[in-house]
């Protein structure tokens, strides 16, 4: 039955994550956009986890991977994004990999603020190296132990608590073929941290894959129409709006930690059909694919 | 919303199964093997989805496993003709060729036909002609269902390294959750032994215990019809090329050529008249045949005129289709030893086909009337359709046996049987009926079908055998 409605045209462009219901409930009815808003937060914390969003993730860890649970958006997600950072770390071999069981054997790839490893694990699957990072330690402690129930994915995957900054002290720089950030820069303090963080992290050719929230009308819109009903499918969080930010803006900052954009492109979820794919506007939901120049990149263990 | 519902009906299903096996699974300690995919049940469609997944390259590092408690009947082709045949539409063919399996049977044993008749026994006039040479395709082989299961086996064999075959039952299934995290299915064979999987495809049969303990709802109606088979002489022993298929009250006849001197009989009609053609003799039984082939007791006078007029009528509408005369059905002089068997009839439809880490195929999922020749066909597409989304989920990274990949099958596959179902059963109702009016709306429709369908649509609407 269920399934004949999938079918069903009825697109909501919902956001991935939501402001508090209590957020919501107090804006409705006045659906006005709050206007000059920059993204500069004038943060000077060194640190760029935010105990409170932190805090909101570590208290639904343990139904991070519950089916049929408030993560659906991110299991749906992994229909955009996983093809995504695939194709963009094969490049011209996809052609002659894509047929393969593991296409991306050699890749190391770091996901930062992972959660419980919905994105790590199909990664994984697919023969990459994943390491999965996320300030939470319950929510690391799930995902280690959601990885060890599958043999595929628990021989590719190390999981640790840490943050990016934290990581840049310890791991060499220039160490991962692909940086990937999902869902994770909106919840941030010290986003330019963040960014040139993740920036020095990746190797001369790697990847950098971002998807995240715009800040437009239309995402203020949906945060507040999706108050009345997405609220059950995505994880309550502090989400603030003003920390949204533009496809311009990251691009501006993604460029002064030393990269190309490559590719913006938006992205829809429709949580009727529980079903993501591309879109022709970034105005909610976008993906942004920059790398590091280099002429002589090399793949780790090539 | 509604898509997120059955989801929530899906799981809790199967934790009420896992009850009933973790009390049953007793206190011993076994060790137990774990597989990405498991195939319980080894018929025609089991095996095809095998040879599936175990061929194609993508899975090269799955490991899989096949359950079919019964032997392999032969590894060599019997001289002798099987009762039990299959029409292979060329769909299936594709399926098969696409698997390497077609060029087995090709080798083997298959009966290429032409064209096939299809005619009413209440009008002369009601008659529909599907042949090839209207169409860009072939009208399809006859195919003994030994023939296929052989060449699936031989197909098995050379990809021995990827696909397990285990001689043993399904006893129980049970989904592992703990903190509503979904982890294996845990089955209980009939040996005792426990194996865990991904994904587990129940490819059972029509019967499914599979579908039973995973708490799928199925409607089923039993036709109150038996279908009996026979393999058949031929008097005239020239080109054999042509299906036909005779409506009669009591349900359809049909013969399928199998070689230029023999053709297989599927005989559907009521139970009492089912019981006294399995206990005739040999020589009352072929007079039976032929007379249900040619008698014109079914005629209903009226319908005969109106039709014959209708067809005059259309006759005289210059619409560039053909109009040809029926022909008549060979005649049948003899009949091969120990070839006469019954079976009843029933059809079946899952309501899901899918739920977390399974996914039904073939008769556990859908059985229908044989009156289309589409049982087996349904089940390849399934295959075709499975194996498609498998590998798209392998080729994103997916848990293989996660629900939303396995619902795009559910849905795609239940699109297209659906209305294949209703079509299958609504002609069974309509021509298994002696009532004169509806007896004449089967007599038109046939003729318009004849005059002004292309017979391609027709083809794809009703895929008759
Ligand atoms: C009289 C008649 C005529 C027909 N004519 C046609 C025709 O012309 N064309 C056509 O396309 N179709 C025809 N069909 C239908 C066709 O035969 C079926 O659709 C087809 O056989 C279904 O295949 P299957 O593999 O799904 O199931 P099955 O052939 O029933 O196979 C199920 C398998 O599962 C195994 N099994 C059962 N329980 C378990 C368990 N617990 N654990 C492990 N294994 C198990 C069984 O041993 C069996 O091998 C006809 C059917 C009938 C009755
Ligand atoms: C919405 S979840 C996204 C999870 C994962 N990336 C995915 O898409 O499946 C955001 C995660 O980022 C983590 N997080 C937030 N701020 C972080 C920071 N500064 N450093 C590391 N992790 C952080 C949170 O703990 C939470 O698990």
């Amino acid at each position: 039955m269920g399934s004949l409605f999938a079918e069903s045209r009825c697109r909501i462009y919902s956001i991935l994550q939501k402001n508090r219901l209590g957020y919501a409930c107090r804006n409705v009815g006045k659906l006005r956009f709050p206007v000059n808003i920059s993204s500069q937060r004038h943060n000077t914390n060194t640190s760029t986890a935010n105990e409170e969003e932190i805090k909101q993730f570590s208290d639904i860890a343990s139904k991070w991977w519950q089916w049929n649970n408030k993560n659906m958006p991110l299991h749906a997600l992994n229909m955009v994004r996983v093809p995504l950072i695939r194709d963009a770390l094969l490049g011209d071999e996809k052609s002659h990999k894509i047929d393969q069981p593991r296409p991306l054997s050699g890749y190391k790839i770091l996901d930062v603020g992972c959660g419980g490893g919905i994105l790590c694990e199909p990664l994984a699957r697919l023969g990459a190296q994943v390491t999965g990072i996320d300030a939470s330690s319950e929510i690391i402690n799930v995902a280690k132990a959601h990885a060890s129930k599958c043999d595929r994915v628990a021989a590719n995957v190390s999981y640790q608590c840490t943050t990016i900054e934290q990581l840049t002290t310890t791991e060499n720089a220039q160490s991962f073929d692909a940086v990937i950030a999902s869902e994770v820069i909106e919840h941030v303090d010290n986003v330019d941290l963040f960014v040139s963080s993740c920036c020095q992290l990746i190797k001369p050719g790697g990847k950098h894959i971002v998807t995240t929230i715009n800040r437009t009308p239309l995402s203020y819109a949906v945060m507040i129409i999706g108050g009345e009903y997405i609220s059950r499918i995505i994880p309550a969080g502090s989400h603030d709006w003003k920390k949204f930010i533009t496809p311009k803006e990251l691009t501006k900052k993604l460029e002064e930690g030393g990269l190309n954009v490559d590719f913006i492109g938006g992205i829809f979820y429709n949580p009727l059909t529980n079903n993501a794919g591309w879109l022709d506007n970034t105005k909610v939901n976008y993906a942004i694919v920059a790398h590091k120049p280099s002429e002589n990149y090399e793949k780790s263990n090539a | 919303m509604l898509r997120r519902i059955p989801t929530a009906v899906r799981v809790a299903n199967w934790t009420r199964s896992l009850a009933t096996v973790s009390n049953s699974g007793g206190d011993t300690v076994q060790k137990t093997s774990k597989f990405d995919i498991v195939i319980a049940g080894g018929g025609m469609v089991g095996s095809a989805m095998a040879c599936s997944i175990g061929y194609n390259p993508i899975f090269g590092e799955y490991k899989i496993a096949l359950l079919e408690p019964n032997p392999v009947k032969t590894m060599a082709i019997q001289a002798d003709f099987s009762n039990r045949v299959s029409a292979i539409i060329p769909g299936s063919i594709n399926v098969l060729d696409d698997i390497g399996v077609w060029p087995y049977i090709s080798e083997l044993r298959a009966k290429l036909f032409q064209s096939m008749q299809v005619w009413d026994a209440a009008s002369d006039h009601s008659f529909l002609l599907l042949d090839s040479k209207f169409t860009d395709e072939k009208m399809g082989y006859v195919v003994e269902n030994d023939v296929i299961m052989l060449a699936l086996m031989k197909r098995l064999k050379l990809l021995d390294s990827n696909v397990e075959i285990l001689h043993c039952k399904v006893d129980d299934i049970s989904l592992q959750i703990s903190n509503g995290d979904i982890g294996n299915v845990s089955i209980k064979l009939d040996n005792d032994d426990l194996i865990e999987t991904r994904l587990l495809i129940g490819a059972d049969g029509p019967q499914s215990s599979i579908r039973t303990a995973a708490n799928i709802k199925h409607i089923s109606l039993p036709y109150n019809q038996l279908a009996i088979v026979a393999t058949l002489q031929l008097e005239n022993q020239n080109e054999n090329v042509v299906a036909w298929q005779r409506f009669l009250p009591d349900g359809p006849i049909a013969l399928l050529p199998l070689s230029n001197s023999r053709s297989s009989l599927v005989w559907t009609t009521n139970p009492k008249h089912g019981k006294m053609l399995l206990e005739m003799s040999n020589e009352e039984f072929i007079d039976s045949v032929n007379n249900a082939f040619v008698n014109n007791d079914h005629v209903i006078p009226n319908i005969n005129r109106i039709s014959s007029t209708i067809n005059r009528g259309l006759n005289s509408i210059p619409s560039g289709n053909f109009k040809e005369a029926p022909q008549s059905p060979p005649t049948v002089a003899g009949i091969d030893n120990n070839s006469r068997g019954g079976f009843p009839l029933s059809l079946g439809h899952a309501t899901n086909y899918v739920m977390n880490r399974l996914a039904l195929i073939g008769d556990a999922a859908h059985r229908v009337h044989p009156l289309a020749g589409q049982g087996v066909n349904l089940g390849f597409k399934d295959v075709e359709v499975l194996s498609k989304v498998l590998a798209e989920a392998v080729t994103e990274g997916n848990d293989i046996g996660a629900l939303p990949h396995l619902l795009k099958y559910e849905s795609t596959r239940q699109l297209q049987v659906l209305p294949i179902m209703a079509t299958i059963d609504n002609l069974n109702r309509l021509f298994s009926n002696k009532n004169a009016s509806l007896a004449l709306a089967r007599g038109i429709g046939f003729q318009f079908l004849n005059y002004l369908t292309p017979l391609k649509v027709i083809c794809h609407v009703i895929p008759l055998y």
